[in-house]
């Protein structure tokens, strides 16, 4: 699937998805390494771009369907085709 | 040996408590960050679909994580790099080159001056001084 090209707008829900990543590599037994902090933000684009890509797929099928709210039933349709993607 | 039991015990309660301060705020950011992509698109997103995605996400995390660590100890470094990251999603030639793009960003904007000092002296400290910024 086609990831798009990120706009600008959200560098502060960036930074805190960045800040609980890292604490997340350094706290759950990953002491023993360190992370570059330019990694550490590379890796929070790729969990930015995981939540996207689930919203955005589940919006498809919800909208296939004629309905305006993402339910869990369409969230189900893309789960796995998403997980095979990251 | 009861004292041994009693600190091991004691941090793993640290850590679990530690894991689901992480988890909540990992919360937060993604709920943010599905409600802007909803909000674009026009549409609403149950509570319960975020909740689900923001697991799933941590999960990914965790793996993720595990994973960057074995590619930088197969290298023999001991520390992460964007390369590493980008050799996590190259499954998905998409998603890779994007992530490659980003990285050039990334690059792109870190080069002034004195490339080469920050390079050797700042790798080390930087992490720590973000994870300084998080605790409270």
């Amino acid at each position: 699937m086609k990831t798009a090209r990120l706009p600008r707008a959200r560098v502060v829900s960036w930074r805190r998805e960045g800040s609980s990543f890292l604490a997340a590599v350094v706290a759950s037994r990953h002491r023993k390494k360190g992370a570059n902090s330019n990694a550490v933000r590379l890796s929070c684009e790729l969990l930015r771009l995981f939540v996207r890509e689930a919203v955005q797929r589940a919006a498809i099928i919800a909208e296939a369907e004629g309905g305006s709210k993402i339910e869990a039933t369409h969230l189900e349709r893309i789960l796995p085709q998403l997980l095979l993607d990251f | 040996m009861e004292d041994c039991f009693d600190v091991s015990d004691a941090e793993k309660e640290d850590d679990e408590e530690a894991t689901t301060h992480l988890r909540d705020r990992f919360r937060i950011s993604t709920i943010s960050i599905a409600e802007s992509e909803v909000k674009q698109n026009n549409m609403e997103i149950s509570q319960s679909v975020v909740v689900c995605i923001s697991d799933l996400a941590f999960k990914l995390a965790e793996q993720l994580a595990d994973d960057l660590e074995l590619f930088a100890h197969h290298a023999n470094r001991k520390t992460v790099n964007m390369n590493d990251v980008i050799l996590s999603a190259h499954r998905n030639k998409h998603l890779a080159d994007s992530l490659r793009s980003f990285s050039c960003d990334l690059k792109a904007k870190e080069p002034q001056s004195e490339k080469k000092r920050k390079k050797s002296s700042n790798k080390e400290d930087k992490p720590l001084h973000s994870v300084l910024q998080i605790d409270p």
